[in-house]
């Protein structure tokens, strides 16, 4: 296990090697929550309702910041491992005395842990000045710490797999839009899915979408430990699922690798 | 005990082919055809520990694929290899802690990041002792001259530096067998030289076995005294690199200043390369003339002020051997040892 948090410290160092660069990423986040805040400014107030759905305006503002901080900090390993396995550079990490599944989730986590800092810090400098409050809880900001790390992982295994698709077709690329496109939609990230209609919610729920997005970011605003238990279990029950179908693949591609410069 | 096995050791790759056009994109949708390609063709051989092997052969004649069935990266297709009393492909990750691997047009180490950086993931990589780590690494720092450029980013090494760290970082582990995988390729004649002499210093010094594969014929004379030839997937030629030399060899280079200026020189057999003055340069055919008998006719024409006789670049020999494509069964086929 210690090799595998070595790859990801290193990797969260190579993300941050330029500060300037680094620290542009963090305008995309903060450009969104402007956006949201004035978006669902106005909606409140056409509807002339203090909550929609249980949830208050305030509480809508910063579950889309947590929602923001997770899904713009998520992994795009799916790119590297396609072009790896297309153009059989796959093979060089194989060198290395480390399991290659576990290695490219160190990876893409490694990569995604300086993002979630920085967006939470630009999503936060954001929304506090216009909603003047914090809503969280010590539980709340607990439980958001600890799905937002199982829905990253959950992430980075779906991306991982998105990238092993390279083996079966000659372009992820439509694989990932569908991927991204779903985690937009029923994952929740433009609104809670407490505000979908009931039938829509029930699917959604039964969807890992939900558990990489929806749970963190609901868990932030409006603790609950009988959902945060559900979406943990969930998110358990999803890796293990996924490391599954990951394994299986893994053995069917590396049987099929193809390397170049013969 | 060798340190390397391999026995009929076959790789056959099916390659997706498409016809240019929308009609052959779209009907590859439905019917994609493939083609095989034979990259390695039934190989056998064995290495000794400690011993350091050339498998040359020109571009897509099946090396770097046995290389990487040998570390274990590709499955073969028949055949089967025994590394360490390991089978590479089944045994990747433990025999990867006994071997180190150099890949010269890849590189293994963090790009953005300085040379230390990843010589410390890798310790935590292959599980090493912190304490042997460091001074193994103090030791490597030492024998590569690499310490001044431990802190900075391999984005801003030279192709040389950034060699040498390749090769530091592929030994920090104490690997009994080292593939080299073109180690000295776009590297300048100097950097070259290091290199090998540093190669040729972790054999003799901690008993590594080094298995090359180069297009460098300075590589495999200066590092190797035994080579393997590999042409159409098949071993051509297994025997000591003199041998390899003195078997192709077919002409001989003469370089002659004349006392006084040159006049032509007819000869079945030679070719005049080039002549300025009293100075020329001749290449005669072993097989149409007798060395001496070439040089009793020159030295009968004109007065000789100084000669010199030199076999032709490892480069050529290597081209004849390609060229000529000999069949595996001929009389090149030796094993090694026998060959002198």
């Amino acid at each position: 296990m210690r090799k595998y948090l070595a790859v990801l410290w290193t990797d969260a160092r190579q993300q941050t090697a330029y500060r300037g660069e680094f620290l542009l990423r963090g305008v995309m986040i903060a450009m969104f929550m402007f956006i949201f805040v004035w978006l669902w400014r106005s909606l409140y107030a056409i509807g002339g309702q203090a909550e929609i759905s249980g949830f208050r305006l305030s509480q809508v503002i910063w579950y889309l910041a947590m929602a923001e901080t997770v899904i713009l900090s998520g992994s795009r390993i799916f790119e590297e491992i396609s072009a790896a396995v297309k153009s059989g550079d796959l093979a060089y990490t194989l060198v290395r005395p480390y399991s290659y599944l576990g290695f490219e989730m160190a990876h893409s986590l490694g990569g995604s842990l300086p993002r979630v800092a920085l967006n939470f810090v630009m999503a936060t400098a954001v929304v506090l000045p216009f909603v003047q409050c914090v809503e969280t809880t010590v539980p709340g900001a607990l439980g958001f710490l600890v799905l937002a790390a199982g829905g990253l992982v959950l992430d980075a295994a779906i991306a991982v797999l998105i990238g092993l698709g390279a083996f079966f077709i000659e372009e992820v690329q439509p694989l990932h839009w569908v991927y991204s496109k779903l985690l937009m939609s029923v994952g929740g990230m433009f609104l809670p899915l407490d505000m979908f209609p009931p039938w829509l919610q029930k699917i959604s729920n039964w969807l890992p979408f939900g558990l990489i997005i929806y749970a963190p970011a609901r868990t932030f605003v409006a603790f609950e430990a009988g959902f945060f238990l559900r979406a943990l279990a969930g998110q358990a029950l999803y890796l293990l699922a996924l490391a599954g179908v990951l394994w299986s693949v893994w053995r069917w591609g590396r049987r099929r690798l193809v390397t170049h410069g013969g | 005990m060798p340190a390397i096995v391999v026995a009929n050791l076959s790789k056959t790759f099916r390659v997706k082919e498409k016809a240019a056009g929308l009609r052959a994109s779209l009907r590859s949708l439905w019917k994609p055809r493939t083609s095989e390609v034979r990259a390695v063709r039934g190989v056998d051989f064995e290495v000794e520990a400690g011993e350091r092997v050339a498998f040359i052969g020109p571009n897509g004649a099946g090396k770097s694929t046995t290389i990487k069935m040998l570390v274990g990266i590709l499955y073969p297709t028949t055949g089967t290899a025994r590394v360490l009393e390991l089978v590479p492909w089944r045994e990747r990750e433990r025999l990867a802690y006994q071997i180190g691997a150099v890949f010269g047009q890849k590189s293994q180490l963090w790009y953005h990041l300085p040379p230390q950086d990843t010589f410390d993931l890798l310790a935590r990589i292959y599980e090493l002792d912190w304490e042997v780590y460091r001074q193994r690494l103090e030791r490597l720092v030492d024998l590569f001259e690499i310490g001044q450029h431990l802190a900075t980013p391999v984005r801003k090494l030279s192709l040389g530096e950034r060699m040498r760290c390749e090769i530091a970082a592929s030994l920090l582990h104490s690997p009994r067998i080292l593939f080299l995988d073109e180690p000295t390729i776009g590297l300048d004649v100097v950097v070259k030289h290091q290199i090998r002499e540093l190669i040729l210093r972790m054999n003799e010094e901690e008993g590594v076995t080094v298995f090359l594969t180069s297009h460098d014929a300075g590589d495999v004379e200066r590092l190797c005294r035994r080579a393997m030839v590999i042409h159409h997937g098949e071993v051509i030629y297994d025997g000591k690199v003199s041998t390899l030399k003195r078997n192709h060899i077919r002409s001989k280079t003469v370089s002659l200043k004349l006392g006084e200026p040159f006049a032509g020189f007819r000869s079945p057999g030679v070719t005049v390369l080039k002549a300025a003055g009293t100075g020329v340069k001749l290449e005669v055919d072993t097989r149409a003339a007798q060395i001496d008998q070439v040089v009793g006719q020159l030295m009968a024409r004109y007065p000789i002020l100084d000669m010199t006789v030199e076999d032709p670049p490892m480069e050529q020999v290597i081209a004849h051997i390609y060229q000529s494509g000999e069949a595996r069964q001929g009389e090149d086929v030796a094993q090694p040892g026998q060959g002198e």
